[in-house]
């Protein structure tokens, strides 16, 4: 076994994975770089010249209608025992996710490329997530009412077509 | 002349077609002799916006570094109007912004502003698109807002209801500009530039009203970068590669489009692989693959790769830069007819213009060009002559642009 530390970096929708990679490999530039993808993922060969390996989830994708999946997927990932889990998009689901594997050091690639450590708590990430929706529902109900009831009272067509 | 550049979003490597766009501007423009400056937003929370490092660009920039609390009208604008006076500029170009842009855009109205929009960021706030159920809207929030600002709303509900955001819906809510008194703002800043420059000829017509100088400037493509090399000699037994690049998740980019046309070809050929720029390889099948996302200079040698360039969007392009890179890549592009491509492609020359959303029209073509090596190489290198002669950067630049500075200096 390798004394290198091993880093875990979670692949999600919505990024070049590539640059994610690229951002852990300059922030840990000794540490063994596993990418965790989903199954039949196309990996690119930029993509796998900047990790140690790529490891492929058992499904293509996961979703709460299927905890079943998801539960199989925290317990692949406790098994591995990664010493670094790092996730791509600062999402109550991924923080959720990094918490319930139990790797020791949680960090985030933020979206200039940086490496920042995060600490994932469960009870945390869920009250952020009802505080937020709370707010933000609250701000939707005022732009609502601005919206219906303020109209643009002279336009170019009076406001119709 | 003294010119200077404001960005809210420009970011360098590009994040879009409207970052390739400005920064060969300003290189084209500082080649001529002007003095020039770029004056962008920073927010390292917001990842395309400012997401560049100064002293790597080949012309001078200031990058204003905002914290998330200061992204909106109150402090942008400030900041903004501080640095630009200070470097006393005497032309401002202001280019790629959302909802903020009309503020920033007030707070240099002492200078002459020649303004460049990129999408229909102005008439359509509900995500710059112009589409609604698969379709071109037929309103434009300059002149029906009241219609306009309950679909703008509807189309960010999501994002607002869970306080997150995108680019697109924070600055909505930070610039206020659900309420009346912003269609008011829009109106006033937009009758006030010196020059407005669209993208295409719908563009044109929804500004038209509301500036006597509206005018349409073509993006350009690097011929340098893409460049032609010879179509792959393929074996009989090899497929042939259909490519699509671009943003293939985008449903308006059309990709739906085209795998009803793969289906259609592939119940009759099995001779040909469609290659998309797509993360869900879930949608891969024997002909279709999902490719992923790649950087220029991959989407570059993924031309040369392929036999046959397709650009099926729904949605009224601006302009249709991956149609300019195929060309000037020397492939046969079959796009539909919409916005700024019609304006590019030019029909059975350098490729074919389809119906949008007529997947039987593109299965058509596509099976003509796939069958005739003669019929894609001509058009392919009439493509690269019509890429070379219009949109080439440099001479772009020398046709477009001085004139625009002749009529502000007047």
């Amino acid at each position: 076994m390798s004394d290198r530390a091993r880093t875990c970096v979670f692949y999600s929708v919505g990024r070049r994975y590539a640059d994610v990679l690229r951002a852990v490999r300059k922030h840990e530039p000794h540490a063994r770089i596993t990418g965790v993808v989903p199954h039949g993922y196309p990996i690119t060969d930029d993509e796998r010249a900047l990790a140690d390996e790529v490891v492929e989830t058992r499904r293509d994708r996961y979703s709460l209608r299927n905890p079943a999946a998801l539960w199989q997927l925290v317990a692949d990932l406790r098994a591995a025992h990664y010493d670094g889990f790092v996730i791509t998009f600062d999402s109550p689901k991924l923080r959720i996710l990094a918490a319930l594997s139990k790797v020791p050091g949680t960090a985030l690639v933020t979206m200039d490329g940086r490496v920042v450590p995060i600490r994932p708590a469960i009870a945390a990430t869920l009250a952020g997530v009802v505080v937020r929706n709370a707010w933000g529902r609250l701000v939707y109900a005022a732009i609502w009412l601005a919206v219906h009831g303020l109209r643009v009272s002279s336009t170019p067509d009076s406001g119709t077509r | 002349m003294r010119l200077a550049f404001v960005d809210l979003y420009f970011c360098w490597p590009p994040h879009g077609g409207a970052d390739v766009d400005l920064y060969h501007v300003i290189k084209g423009l500082q080649a001529l002799g002007h003095q020039v400056k770029l004056f962008v937003a920073s927010c390292a929370s917001t990842w395309d916006r400012g997401s560049v490092e100064p002293s790597q660009l080949p012309f001078p920039a200031t990058r204003l570094d905002f914290s998330p609390r200061e992204i909106g009208p109150r402090t942008m604008p400030r900041r903004f109007r501080d640095a630009v006076d200070a470097w006393k500029p005497e032309v401002v170009f202001l280019t790629d912004g959302f909802f903020l842009k009309p503020y920033v855009a007030e707070a240099l109205s002492h200078y002459p502003v020649i303004s460049r929009y990129y999408a229909y960021e102005l008439t359509c706030p509900r995500d710059l698109r112009l589409l609604r159920d698969g379709a071109r809207c037929p309103d434009n929030y300059l002149r029906t807002p009241n219609i306009c600002r309950p679909c703008a709303l509807a189309g960010m509900a999501a994002d607002i209801k869970q306080w997150r955001f995108l680019p697109w819906a924070e600055e909505y809510v930070a610039a206020r500009a659900y309420l009346p008194s912003y269609h008011a703002l829009v109106l006033r800043t937009l009758r006030h530039f010196s020059i407005v420059i669209a993208s295409n000829r719908l563009h044109k017509r929804q500004m038209d009203p509301f500036n006597d100088d509206v005018r349409i400037v073509p993006g350009g493509v690097d011929v340098a970068t893409f460049v032609v090399h010879p179509p792959p000699k393929r074996r009989s037994d090899e497929r042939k590669v259909i490519l699509t690049t671009g943003r293939g998740e985008d449903p308006a980019k059309g990709v739906h489009t085209l795998r009803e046309a793969g289906a259609l070809l592939a119940r009759e050929r099995n001779d040909f692989v469609i290659r998309v720029t797509h993360t869900d390889y879930t949608l891969n099948t024997d002909w279709f693959q999902a490719i992923g996302w790649h950087d220029r200079d991959a989407v570059a040698r993924l031309y040369q790769q392929a036999d046959v360039c397709v650009v099926p969007s729904i949605w009224e392009e601006p302009f249709g830069l991956v149609a300019v890179e195929a060309m000037a890549s020397g492939r046969p592009v079959c796009a539909s007819r919409v916005g700024g491509l019609q304006d590019i492609v030019v029909h059975g020359e350098t490729g074919f213009l389809c119906a949008p959303g007529d997947s039987a029209e593109l299965a058509r073509r596509l099976a003509q060009l796939l069958d005739d090596d003669g019929l894609r190489r001509r058009m392919g290198d009439a493509g690269r002559r019509r890429a070379e002669s219009e949109y080439d950067w440099e001479p772009l630049v020398r046709k477009h642009y001085p004139p625009l500075l002749e009529k502000v200096a007047r």
